[in-house]
């Protein structure tokens, strides 16, 4: 059994690949295209979810202040000050 | 490789470009922290992850289709512009995703040069890519949506401006044989493509909220961290050492090419034309110079724009650098950072656009600047040792400015922004904008750190220790 090279004692100036499974290049590019597009497709789902999520979430004004409150904070003194004023 | 002083030129050349690439490296750390610096506290993970995520997915891309477009497309486009676009056609081997050469091998076709090459050739122009998807990055801060970006990042990294490298900044491509273009250290196949597709992306984008008042008088977002900035700015001027170098190839026998009987050697510049290291030392640290220099009068001492201006003054010498004096690389990029500033300014209060770095103008207008201004430096200088080819002059360069900012850069930009606003996929919400785009990840932070801290006072009085 062997996935390409089977010894370095030969006409190195002869040898070319030395990666595994040559032969296959054509397959692996294939699949990596297509791992690429779905990745995309994947994060965008994840975005969109995300996102009807948050801006659901800030429909109420009072959500949409506390976070903002809280986005801008320069501390933790500045986050607790927030929180002891209610947001 | 049998004869050890070709080995010797092989393995140079090859550890020549695996350095560039280590201090190019740097351009992208420079970027990711002078975005972050600039954006507002509620902004600076998804300004970071923005920016970070160029990295593998231009890669990924750049490795499936853009090294194939820039040998494969010096002529046109396939089937839409130049009849023979594809002179190398499936014989292009080293650049296809499943070529061998693509992976690790020794020797090809019984050479060695292409098997220790390529993968750092690759990586080179890789990094140039990454660096055109970050100068975009920048511009858009705070209002964009992440897989927005990403996807825009993959048209200009593996698509556009791999295009105009074939056609412009290739020693057959056709805007140097027709034009006489000469873009040595990229001016416009980098920096005026970029400016022009950070513009294309803005045009549809918006201003963030707040940025305009109500009359259309511009406000200063202020970045949080202008420290950030400041190490962000001198960490892109460090990375710009290995992008200036990873446009020359550093040992070439241009003798044959020349015409001579005897051997030449030499360092080029993309074209294969020569020049030397040293030059390109001289005139980056004098177009450096220049550009600090007129950033500081004309801004009167503002530091962004300074540190900006040093960016400026090398992007508008850049085109000629390989051949300018230092003295004219200094004045040039002196004069092109006046254009930069009044520039910026002109288009932010005209057509309300909401540049957040100062992008567009630096890489965009600079570049531009860049190129027009080596075809009047160089006018008559040949474009290449070929015979034929158009001489560098100032229309050829003109018209190779517009192709890189308007034809390559701004309206593949504008559409692909236009598709993506259409979906509804471009920008964020106005009520996460003003909530802020770091979103539950940082306000779950704060929460944490908060009620971190108060444990600790609790379990510390309880102690007795305070």
């Amino acid at each position: 059994m062997s996935t390409g090279l089977t010894t370095w004692n030969q006409n190195l100036a002869e040898v070319s690949e030395i990666y595994p499974f040559v032969g296959t290049e054509m397959i692996l590019a294939i699949a990596a295209i297509a791992s690429w597009i779905i990745w995309h497709l994947i994060q965008i789902k994840m975005e969109n979810k995300l996102i009807a999520e948050e801006d659901a979430m800030y429909q109420d004004k009072d959500k949409l202040n506390a976070a903002r409150h809280l986005a801008n904070a320069e501390s933790i003194s500045e986050v607790a000050k927030a929180h002891a004023e209610g947001y | 490789m049998e004869d050890q002083l070709y080995a010797l030129t092989t393995i140079f050349t090859e550890v020549y470009y695996w350095i560039t690439v280590v201090f190019m490296f740097l351009i992208h750390v420079g970027f990711c922290m002078y975005e972050v610096g600039a954006s507002r506290r509620k902004n600076m993970m998804h300004t970071l992850m923005k920016n970070t995520m160029v990295i593998p997915l231009v890669t990924v891309t750049f490795f499936y289709f853009g090294w194939y477009i820039y040998f494969g497309w010096i002529n046109g486009i396939p089937g839409i512009i130049g009849a023979d676009a594809m002179p190398y056609g499936l014989e292009n081997n080293w650049s296809q995703p499943w070529s061998p050469l693509m992976g690790a091998t020794l020797n090809s076709e019984g050479d060695g040069y292409w098997s220790h090459i390529n993968g750092v050739f690759w990586a080179a122009f890789l990094l140039f890519s990454w660096t055109a998807a970050s100068i975009v990055s920048g511009a858009v801060i705070e209002r964009i949506r992440s897989g927005a970006f990403w996807i825009l990042a993959v048209v200009i990294g593996s698509f556009t401006w791999i295009i105009d490298a074939a056609w412009g900044w290739s020693p057959d491509g056709w805007m140097v044989r027709v034009l006489g273009y000469h873009d040595a250290y990229a001016s416009g196949v980098i920096h005026a493509i970029a400016g022009g597709f950070a513009l294309g992306v803005l045009v549809v984008l918006g201003p963030r909220i707040g940025k305009f008042a109500a009359d259309g008088t511009p406000r200063n977002i202020v970045p949080h961290n202008p420290w950030l900035v400041t190490v962000g700015l001198f960490l892109i001027y460090t990375g710009f050492w290995g992008f200036y170098v990873a446009c020359n190839i550093p040992i070439l026998d241009v003798g044959a090419m020349a015409g001579m009987e005897g051997s030449f050697f030499s360092t080029t510049n993309i074209y294969l034309t020569p020049t030397t290291t040293s030059a390109i030392t001289f005139n980056f640290l004098m177009s450096l110079s220049g550009g600090l220099m007129m950033a500081y009068l004309i801004s009167k001492g503002d530091a962004f724009w300074t540190y900006s201006g040093g960016l400026a003054g090398v992007i508008a010498a850049s085109s000629g650098n390989d051949l300018y004096h230092p003295i004219q690389a200094m004045f040039i990029a002196a004069l092109g950072v006046i254009v930069v500033y009044k520039m910026h300014f002109w288009v932010e209060r005209k057509f309300k656009i909401d540049d957040a770095v100062g992008a567009v103008a630096v890489h965009g207008y600079g570049g531009f600047f860049g190129v027009v201004a080596a075809g009047f430096m160089l006018w008559g200088y040949p474009s290449s040792f070929t015979e034929g080819y158009a001489a560098i002059n100032p229309l050829g360069q003109f018209i190779g400015a517009i192709i890189m900012f308007f034809v390559l850069g701004f309206v593949p930009a504008y559409i692909v922004s236009k598709i993506l606003n259409g979906m509804g996929l471009l920008r964020i919400p106005e009520r996460i904008e003003l909530a802020g785009l770091d979103l539950s990840e940082f306000h779950d932070r704060y929460l944490d750190e908060s009620e971190v801290a108060a444990a600790e006072e609790e379990e510390g009085r309880a102690r007795g220790i305070i």
